[in-house]
């Protein structure tokens, strides 16, 4: 019987399925025949994989008729990746190779025609799907063994030729080969100030108390923040600050970040796991599929999820356009992205704070006071300008910041000492190091994750701080779901101040955060102290 | 193709290929019907018996694998042509076998050496 079956896996979204990859070879009419839905790159497998296996000095059975299923049949598939399996399966077929060297191993990789193994985008996410279904070994291309080993318990080989991986499988010496150039192009751009981000720091703002304690607790939670306010008040240079706040990754968050880059096709070789959260500034001018992911063929996360665990920053929110807003809603709440297609469909993971700015009208200039108003825009264009802002999007921020222009005083103040980054993550580290006590064998990890419902039963505020949060709802000034969010808030701001559970200072702290009234800091701090 | 090769040694080729395919058929047991039987859709190589199905059998001969192997020259337009000619053979012979099969012997006769025969049965 010749006949042979090998594995690969199969990426929809950011799910992966296991296909089987059956060869036959038998007498009849000569040919290569390729049965199970592939498109049009993956049709053309069957000509890399016959001149991979005649250069590489091996024998294409090119007597015999081949037949190549992959199974499952039904569904599409598309993507070079599966010409490595395709070709071990034919000489697994015409008995080039024992059967049983191709067990529980997940084959994946590009051929070249001089049999060179090239890489191909995705290869961890494969990998972690293999390991879900019980697989230990991958074969995968050398540059990208790496990304494979982040899988703890699988075994890579990483190898760079078709000749290498037939040698491995025999069981005989591995022969040499030239290394394949990488999947990715080399960067062609570099430039001075392009980690301009890591050498940012909170010290270099002054004044701003309000938005920094805003910020402060944004990050310590998980929040979704909202910045106000005129130009040039400083709302871009805080919100860069963001991720400098943000503790490193933990392992699990770490790898799906990295799983999902992989993914994006964006991850160089040789970057290793990404540990720092991520931060990603588009442009307005983004449209929806890079934001919130899509694209055409495979369906490809956006820029929302490649912000997961990190800060996706939207600045001049309202100039963004109308539908990469409303599609923002979805993400804001759930934490995850569902893109659904006519033939597939994918979820990706968005849980990254998101943070939004916004003048209070398109030039930048209005101000409620008219001796610093210098605004210049109708009426009209700024009612239209603020419909953007309001609505559903904002109803699920959860703070809404005003940043007011330096005051004249502040801005000579020589001897205020503003906070270092350092100062307020170790912070926000405390605080989050509670807030993984508390959900300690949940499925999320942050006050801005947790769900409501069972937030109000499992951690609820102290009566009197549950009364005043109440009140608000039933005057009509608070939403319910913005009661929620003020419920969350409340914990993050008790987190911070290491108090055992939220009460009424911090449930007013949380309500004005909330509505964007100023915060009474000064009271604040002298009832902590 | 070969321009060098005269047409006269490239029928000998062939007719030596296909006596060696008959030799090879014969020996498994199989009975020879019709030999090089032509009509206006083309030529039948061989026309046997094994048992009670009815072998149609193409003949392909090769002095090198220059230009592939033999069986690569069999494709789809080829196994459609012999079918029809299988139903004209039949029609005009009015045989009713209980089966029709169609073969493919490739024979490879290298400038040195034996020639290797391989006989692939029911072509689809």
């Amino acid at each position: 019987m010749a006949f042979a079956t090998t594995r690969t896996i199969a990426l929809q979204g950011a799910s992966g399925h296991l296909i089987d990859v059956q060869a036959d070879v038998s007498p009849g009419v000569v040919g290569t025949t390729l049965v199970g839905r592939p498109d049009v790159s993956l049709n053309e497998a069957r000509d890399r994989c016959r001149m991979a296996v005649v250069n590489s000095d091996l024998d294409w059975p090119s007597t015999r008729r081949i037949t190549i299923l992959l199974s499952p049949a039904d569904m599409a598939k598309r993507g070079t990746h599966f010409d490595l399996a395709i070709a071990v399966a034919v000489l697994g077929a015409s008995g080039q190779l024992p059967a049983a060297a191709l067990e529980d191993t997940v084959f994946v990789g590009e051929l070249t025609l001089s049999g060179g193994l090239r890489g191909v985008p995705g290869v961890l996410p494969m990998t972690l799907a293999a390991a879900a279904r019980g697989i230990t070994r991958v074969v995968v291309p050398e540059p990208q063994a790496s990304e494979a080993a982040m899988v703890p318990g699988m075994s890579v080989f990483g190898m760079r030729s078709l000749a290498q991986v037939v040698a491995e499988l025999q069981g005989v010496e591995v022969p040499e080969a030239a290394p394949v150039a990488p999947m990715s192009g080399a960067r062609l751009l570099s430039w001075r100030g392009e980690e301009r981000l890591g050498e940012l720091d909170l010290a270099d703002l002054r004044g701003m108390d309000d938005a920094r304690y805003a910020v402060e607790v944004a990050a310590a939670g998980g929040h979704h923040l909202m910045l106000s306010g005129p130009k040039g008040a400083g709302k871009t240079t805080l919100a860069e600050r963001i991720p400098g706040l943000l503790p490193d990754l933990d392992p699990t968050e770490s790898l799906e970040l990295t799983a999902i880059h992989s993914l994006a096709g964006a991850l160089e070789p040789g970057d290793g796991r990404l540990t720092r959260p991520p931060f990603f500034a588009p442009h307005h001018d983004a449209s929806k599929a890079s934001l919130l992911g899509g694209g055409t063929g495979r369906v490809r996360p956006g820029e929302i999820s490649r912000a997961h665990c990190g800060v996706l920053f939207l600045d001049e929110f309202p100039l963004f356009r109308t539908d990469v807003i409303d599609g923002l809603r979805q993400p804001l709440e759930s934490g995850e992205v569902h893109l659904a297609r006519g033939g597939e469909s994918a979820t990706f993971p968005a849980r990254g704070m998101v943070v939004l700015a916004c003048n209070p009208c398109p030039c930048g200039g209005y101000h409620a006071q008219a001796r610093h108003n210098t605004c210049d825009c109708s009426e009209l264009k700024r009612r239209v300008y603020r419909a953007r802002v309001s609505g559903p999007v904002s109803d699920r921020i959860d703070i809404l910041r005003h940043v007011a222009p330096l005051s004249p005083h502040d801005a000579t103040d020589r001897f205020a000492e503003p906070e270092s980054t350092a100062t307020v993550r170790s912070r926000v580290e405390a605080a989050r190091r509670r807030q993984a006590e508390r959900y300690a064998g949940c499925s999320w990890r942050l006050n801005g994750q947790a769900p409501g419902p069972l937030l109000g039963d499992a951690w609820p505020l102290e009566p009197a701080a549950r009364r005043a949060v109440d009140d608000e709802l039933y005057a009509g000034r608070l939403t319910s779901r913005g009661a929620v969010r003020v419920h969350r808030l409340a914990w993050t701001v008790a987190d911070l101040r290491g108090v055992e559970r939220p009460g009424l200072a911090e449930a007013d702290v949380a309500l004005r955060l909330r509505t964007g009234e100023p915060l009474d800091l000064a009271t604040l701090a002298r009832r902590a102290g | 193709m070969s321009g060098s090769r005269s047409a006269v040694s490239k029928q000998a080729l062939g007719a030596y290929g296909e006596s060696v395919a008959l030799r090879h058929l014969v020996e498994q047991g199989m009975v020879l019907l019709d030999r090089n039987w032509r009509c206006a859709g083309g030529e039948i190589d061989l026309v046997l018996r094994d048992g009670d199905v009815l072998v149609i059998c193409e003949v392909k001969t090769r002095s090198s694998l220059a230009c592939g192997s033999p069986h690569e020259a069999v494709g789809q337009l080829k196994l459609t042509r012999l079918r029809r000619l299988a139903a004209r053979w039949l029609e005009e012979h009015g045989v009713r076998p209980r089966d029709v099969r169609i073969d493919l012997v490739a024979v490879l006769r290298p400038t040195r050496g034996a020639s290797v025969v391989e006989h692939v049965r029911g072509l689809s």
